[in-house]
């Protein structure tokens, strides 16, 4: 051993015992991640995934891997793009066996040609330094017709399908969040798919339509998608298991609701749980920038058990009490960013969200409240999005709606905070 | 016009690799030179203004919207002017003229202020993104409290010099009688580098 390579030993050491002293410190992790086998490639995937996180350092990406790989996390999924980078930089310091690559064939302005598709895989295989992707995600495949003009009229599919034959891409799949015919229409096109990866959780399941809140966009409920794959014998992804942190930052009621429950647990504890009760989930993708966050999540599925009836009949009810709230169904994807306009839009509507979950929104004047919600609501308003990038910029462009996967109508969500932020700076 | 075709070209680019998140640029606009100076309501004239004012502060710590700023031309250094980059005059606030010692600004009611006109809406086309950009906008006409910028389709209207390319599109029509020169169409005017509408002054404020 040189000096070099005892420096490394010793270094690597060092940090793995400052991680277990952290996490013995705060909560211990009882028990093993649960796994789940897929029926056709036989892969033994954990139950939670490590969902794309973007923009982050090098370093804390690094220490996140590094927590996940080590508490038997072995699903890794990411997106073309700084992200995908940051990810491979981080497992390639590990041995390829150790872990399973989800990368994605991303929705793009215009459709791909066969050629780009091509170099698109090319790029992902280059950039892990590997001769196999091991789940392949066509992102929000939302209707026959985005299927027809993306993947069948160039021919992808039918490369893509040739590349999973010679063991290029291990299984192939697509992401869906759409109404059910369009659903249905996909499935007529293709069945073959190796998974599909869905947003699920205890709202989406019979609430798909109510989460969304846009008037007119009936989008498919979980459930029936879910029963849908089962019934075609495909693995399911679940995707979005907090939607966007929502179920994890809860109005105060239904918070203490699911705490009185299990005081010992976090709130989003219950999300996760929720997804791993239906065996046909193969993993849960979510997106964990945070050490805290992951410790949590998988503390939720370690010695993992199902909800029981009970349990998933209290949270039913949870998540009908949580509807009540008029929330903005946002999930920070930040696929509508850059705003041209320079807004940020999904900082605006995070800040309207957390107001309503304090209940910070002032309606009536003269209500003993209203002075101090007021004052509340306008001060983290201007504290939190700077003047030029606030929603009264809003000039109602669109170019943002197009690509919001949640089918937001964002420049009429910003007319009305915009209005509502005038009237409660009038009342001085 | 070259910071609005950079600001033009930025989202197309993002779009092209398709939203990685992240914000475009913000331009601190600089203060709009005005051809004739802008006093707050209250103040009766320019003259009246400049001979009282002894330039205590008073009203510009107390102006909520950042509209008073002191001013750093020899002329009338540190005494107070107005400008619309970070907020505008709100027809409801008069706390300027409650503070003001001197009766440089005099004392109005918010009533009698929704009715005095302090400067007049200008509109300054080739920056307004009808022109610019080819794209819908209606801001200025969607925060005027008084109801003084109406959106009209191009196509409607007889331009002497030229229009938009798109009929379709709206352009602003100011109607100066009703406008009391708040800013609020300035202060949310999207267009970079410098507003395409702003309020130029009333050396003899006037009233409805």
């Amino acid at each position: 051993m040189d000096r070099r390579d005892f420096l490394k030993t010793s270094l690597a050491a060092g940090s793995a015992l400052a991680l277990g002293a952290c996490a013995d410190g705060s909560r211990s992790h009882d028990g093993t991640l649960a796994t789940r086998v897929h029926p056709k490639s036989g892969d033994r995937v954990s139950l939670l995934g490590f969902g794309n996180i973007d923009e982050l350092d090098q370093p804390s990406f690094n220490q996140l891997v590094d927590y996940a790989l080590e508490h038997g996390v072995n699903y890794f999924d990411t997106r073309p793009g700084q992200s995908e980078e940051a990810t491979a930089a981080a497992l390639l310091r590990h041995p390829r066996e150790q872990y399973f690559i989800a990368t994605r064939f991303p929705r793009q302005d215009g459709n791909q040609s066969l050629k780009e598709g091509q170099e698109m895989l090319d790029r992902s295989l280059s950039l892990f330094r590997t001769d196999h992707i091991d789940y392949l995600v066509l992102e929000e495949l939302d209707s026959p017709e985005a299927f027809q003009a993306r993947f069948l009229d160039n021919g992808l599919l039918k490369w893509l399908l040739e590349q999973r034959e010679s063991g290029r891409i291990r299984n192939l799949g697509f992401s869906f969040h759409g109404p059910k015919e369009a659903f249905d229409g996909l499935m007529a096109l293709h069945e073959r798919w190796d998974f599909v990866q869905i947003q699920l959780n205890y709202l989406d399941w019979k609430h798909a339509s109510l989460v969304a809140s846009q008037p007119g966009l009936r989008l498919a409920d979980a459930e029936y998608l879910y029963e849908e794959l089962v019934r075609r014998d495909i693995p399911v992804i679940a995707m979005e298991p907090l939607l966007g942190g929502r179920l994890a930052q809860l109005p105060q009621g239904p918070a203490m609701r699911l705490k009185s429950r299990a005081p010992e647990r976090s709130t989003a504890s219950w999300a996760y749980r929720f997804c791993g009760s239906f065996p046909r989930v193969l993993t849960i993708v979510s997106g964990m920038p945070y050490l805290e966050q992951l410790q949590d999540d998988i503390q939720s599925l370690s010695d993992f058990r199902p909800l029981s009836e009970k349990e998933l009949a209290f949270l039913e009810e949870t998540a009908r009490q949580i509807l009540l709230f008029p929330i903005i169904p946002c999930t920070d994807c930040q696929y509508c960013m850059p705003c041209p306009y320079g807004l940020d839009i999904p900082g605006i509507f995070a800040h309207h969200n957390r107001c309503i979950n304090e209940d910070n929104i002032p309606q009536d004047a003269m209500s003993p409240e209203y002075r101090k919600a007021r004052r509340n609501y306008l001060v983290s308003y201007e504290r939190e999005i700077p003047g030029r990038r606030q929603a009264g910029y809003c000039i109602g462009c669109g170019e943002c709606a197009i690509h919001c996967p949640q089918g937001i109508n964002i420049p009429v969500q910003m007319r009305k905070i915009d209005n509502y932020t005038e009237k409660l700076r009038k009342n001085v | 016009m070259m910071i609005g075709a950079l600001a033009l070209a930025l989202p197309m680019e993002a779009l092209a690799q398709k939203a990685e998140g992240g914000l475009v640029p913000i331009h601190i606009r600089e203060q709009t030179r005005r051809n004739l100076p802008l006093v707050p309501a209250g103040s009766l004239s320019v003259d009246n203004f400049i001979t009282r004012c002894t330039a205590c502060g008073l009203c510009i710590s107390k102006c909520p919207e950042n509209v008073l700023r002191p001013s750093t031309s020899l002329a009338s250094l540190l005494q107070p002017t107005m400008s619309f980059e970070r907020g505008w005059c709100r027809p409801e606030c008069t706390l300027c003229s409650e503070v003001c010692p001197t009766g440089a600004i005099t004392r109005v009611t918010p009533e009698q202020k929704t009715a005095i006109r302090i400067g007049h809406a200008v509109w300054m086309k080739d920056f307004c993104l009808p022109y610019s950009e080819g794209t819908d906008c209606g801001n200025c006409a969607r925060h005027c409290p008084g109801a003084a910028i109406k959106m009209v389709r191009a196509g409607d209207l007889e331009f002497t010099g030229k229009g938009p390319a798109d009929p379709m599109i709206r352009v602003p029509l100011i109607d100066e009688n009703r406008c009391i020169g708040c800013g609020a169409c300035e202060h949310y005017c999207p267009s970079e580098p410098m507003a395409a509408i702003y309020i130029e002054g009333h050396p003899r404020q006037n009233e409805h």
